[in-house]
């Protein structure tokens, strides 16, 4: 299996998703080798973990790590360019091109150093290891889908190379997953691959206590505050700026209301300018990028969690926030939307719509209690376990021998 | 020689507007308009106009000896005079063939008798007047919403000097008896009760088009077989439905029509047995028992309560701040706003926001105009903040 990131070293759901997947396909009796891009001090109890840039005696230098290197596009200027309606190309930095491409070549050396019966590589960065893989040991590829190029720019000035990768990696595997039927479209849409071929596996959360303390939060409530909270990398796939104009829309209705922006990204400064040329600048926090203990806690405290993506393959972070007892609201154009009932469910664009729901939620004490007892009951039918299960089968079907 | 009663039961409501807070406030309509008319043309079009066409047919045909009764509620009434008067017309028809009886109920097929006897009472006299101004009718059995039934509510309803009364044959009242008896309440000993026979009727109405059930396909011969089997123990057999079995719940590729077709001759193939309304049922036959029912009963799912409509605590809340308006809105004597504020009242907006079985994605999502059980709450309380605004009552942040 061949990923780009890992918890705690992740920048989003991806790194999540494939820790989950992986660690329930070894509880399943998948042997499991996972191979990351670069070395970092973790160790799981149940599957090997390689990573692609340790001497083995290969001969290709890996650089040290680039910290700005993380699997997401980056699109900055996207939402920039749309406004003044120019077509512009976006190109990655050829080191982070570079970076996926010596990760291909190390996976070919790997390919053939270990043994295994399928190859299932986890998005774009490292479908091109799954290829070299596959060319190298004659394998059967699964390549894994996440997110797309459509999903991240929201289909205008896709990058060329991505979108490529992309192409060649979901015509040459034999079998593709995609995190919901959402994705799933999006792949038969843009990339013209025929619908069997495709699976929808949706994701999951791991079994834990999400029922965190959040004393050292409460402060943030003082005075009747109530916060609505939104998570997500801060770049035009997550819509923060729909957040922001929603937000706009209730404060007028619901002075104590306080939103909560936590994560980082691309867009960040021109969302915290927004913020204030819009008057938000008391109504608005900017917590920075979370994980572990302190995003459960934040999770926690919320009275509501917005899920504004203007286009999201799932949404793990619904999960997330359901599974803490905290109400949803969540945009119709993502996967999660698919298997959710006990939400709220809006066009990312229909600001209006978002933003009454959301006074709904803060003001009607008995749809918060509806939707929070209801959703949190409702986020334990979604087990990893499930999901690999169904990427066995995939497996499994790969394997068969071909009817004589 | 048992009777066959066939109630057929016909409503409509008026389906809120997706109303948004910033509407509240700015006189913006509360009810779908285009929503509400694109259902009825619908079930015009599918259910109504083709059955009671056929329904009219199997009288003549019969000279009579075929009969049916209907519930038609206010809502759906104005709904049709609205836009398809061809079929208020097509039931005064069948009206006027003098085999058809009416039943009395709530104008708004509303809960209020749960709420306020006193509009409970007002919306019964609203809906006796609207028969007797489209079909010159007065009815003399009653039916509440759902077949709400009670004892209290058993000696109300005698008291507003109905003769007989429609329930639901609920196995945890009836116990060992059968369904297919007159019954009176213990409150109420001059109120005959007739119980519908679910089995039987849910054959009709649910199972029809059912492949896996051991009994498909379900023809007129073998359920008229069913229906004698009674013969000789038990006087009528309550065949009570909704109206919209016939073309919508069961479409008419499901075979539901040639199986009514075919019903009457052979239910009155067998010499003993004979079609009534249930008027002429209370006439026919005495109470043979009593039913002591102290908590509420309807015709609803297996709970056969009112969990679908009053089971969470937003269906709770929406109903209790609607009634809490009840004295100010009466008195300000504005004839639209307590119009609203009675089309508020039909059930069908609780029943929206049913959350029991909302993920099994069944029947109740059916017809369920909005996204989700929230929205509609949603819509219905940022309308009762209007309907206060419009009283003059104090804005407030929080209703509750």
């Amino acid at each position: 299996m061949f990923g780009w990131e890992f918890p705690p070293f992740n920048s989003g759901g991806l790194g999540v998703a494939c820790e989950g997947l992986a660690r329930s396909l070894a509880q399943e009796g998948v042997s499991l080798i996972f191979v990351l891009p670069r070395k970092f001090d973790y160790q799981p109890t149940n599957y090997r973990l390689i990573f692609a840039d340790e001497d083995k005696g290969s001969s290709i230098k890996v650089k040290a790590v680039n910290s700005l290197l993380t699997p997401y596009v980056t699109s900055a200027s996207y939402s920039l360019l749309l406004r003044n309606n120019r077509r512009h190309l976006i190109h990655y930095s050829s080191d982070l091109m570079a970076e996926v491409a010596r990760y291909a070549q190390e996976a070919g050396r790997i390919a053939a150093e270990e043994e295994f019966d399928v190859i299932h590589a986890h998005d774009w960065l490292s479908f091109p290891a799954g290829l070299e893989a596959k060319r190298v040991s004659g394998k059967p590829l699964i390549v894994h889908v996440h997110a797309t190029e459509f999903d991240r720019t929201g289909g205008n000035n896709c990058n060329t190379q991505v979108f490529a990768i992309e192409q060649a990696a979901f015509e040459e595997a034999d079998a593709i997953i995609a995190v919901s039927q959402f994705t799933k479209n999006k792949v038969i849409q843009h990339y013209g691959i025929p619908s069997e071929k495709i699976k929808v596996v949706h994701n999951a959360i791991e079994p834990r206590d999400y029922n965190v303390s959040v004393s050292s939060l409460q402060h943030l409530k003082q005075g009747g505050k109530k916060v609505v909270l939104f998570v997500g990398r801060i770049t035009l796939q997550k819509g923060p700026d729909v957040f922001l104009r929603a937000a706009r829309r209730v404060v007028d209705f619901e002075p104590n209301a306080l939103f909560i922006i936590a994560g980082s990204g691309d867009m960040e400064a021109q969302v915290i300018r927004e913020a204030a040329a819009l008057g938000l600048a008391d109504k608005v926090l900017f917590a920075g990028f979370l994980r572990g203990e302190e995003l459960r806690q934040l999770y926690k405290l919320a009275d509501l969690y917005v899920l504004p993506s203007v286009s999201e393959p799932f949404g793990i972070t619904t999960l997330e926030a359901l599974a803490s007892g905290t109400p949803v609201i969540i945009s119709k154009q993502s996967g999660v939307a698919e298997v959710i009932d006990h939400c709220l469910k809006v066009d990312f664009w229909d600001v209006n719509e978002m933003a009454s729901k959301i006074v709904a939620v803060l003001r009607y004490s008995e749809l918060q209690e509806g939707l929070k007892e209801n959703g949190s009951r409702e986020v334990k039918k979604f087990s990893w376990r499930d999901a690999a299960r169904k990427c066995l089968e995939v497996y499994h079907r790969l394997l068969a021998p071909l009817p004589l | 020689m048992p009777s066959v009663c066939l109630y057929l039961h016909a409503h409509q409501p008026f389906r809120l507007r997706r109303y948004p807070i910033f509407d509240i406030g700015r006189g913006q309509p509360y009810f779908d308009e285009e929503r509400n008319r694109s259902y009825l043309d619908r079930i015009a079009l599918k259910s109504y106009l083709p059955t009671n066409q056929l329904l009219l047919d199997l009288i003549k045909q019969t000279g009579g000896r075929f009969k049916v009764s209907f519930s038609l509620t206010g809502t759906l009434l104005e709904q049709l005079e609205q836009s398809h008067p061809e079929v208020i017309t097509s039931f005064r028809d069948l009206v006027n063939t003098g085999s058809v009886e009416l039943i009395a109920e709530t104008y708004y097929h509303s809960l209020a008798y749960l709420y306020s006897k006193e509009d409970f009472a007002r919306q019964v006299a609203l809906h006796r007047e609207k028969l007797q101004q489209l079909f010159g009718y007065s009815p003399q059995v009653f039916r509440n919403t759902e077949l709400i039934f009670n004892n209290e509510m058993a000696k109300f309803v005698q008291d507003l000097g109905y003769k007989g009364m429609l329930a639901e044959g609920a196995d945890h009242v009836l116990g060992w008896r059968s369904p297919n008896f007159l019954y009176h309440a213990r409150t109420a000993d001059k109120l005959k009760v007739l119980l519908r026979n679910y089995r039987l009727s849910d054959d009709m109405s649910f199972r029809f088009s059912t492949q896996g059930w051991s009994e498909w396909p379900l023809t007129a011969d073998k359920f008229a077989a069913w229906i004698n089997q009674a013969n000789g123990n038990g006087n009528t057999i309550n065949l009570f439905m909704d109206y919209e079995t016939f073309g919508e719940h069961q479409w008419e590729s499901t075979g539901i029509f040639h199986f009514l077709r075919a019903l009457p001759d052979k239910v009155l193939a067998y010499p003993d047995n004979d079609f009534k309304t249930p008027g002429e049922v209370v006439d026919a036959f005495p109470a043979m028992g009593e039913l002591d029912v102290h908590n509420t009963i309807t015709w609803a799912d297996t709970e056969r309560d009112l969990s679908a409509w009053l089971g969470n605590q937003m269906q709770q809340a929406a109903i209790r701040h609607l009634y809490d308006l009840e004295g100010p809105i009466l008195a300000s004597g504005d004839a639209q706003m307590i119009d609203d504020w009675r089309k508020l009242q039909t059930a069908d907006h609780f029943y929206y926001m049913c959350t029991k079985w909302f993920a099994d994605g069944d029947v109740h999502k059916y017809f369920n105009p909005y996204d989700s059980p929230y929205d509609c709450f949603i819509y219905f309380m940022n309308i009762i903040h209007d309907l206060r605004l419009r009283l003059g009552m104090p804005k407030g942040e929080n209703v509750n």
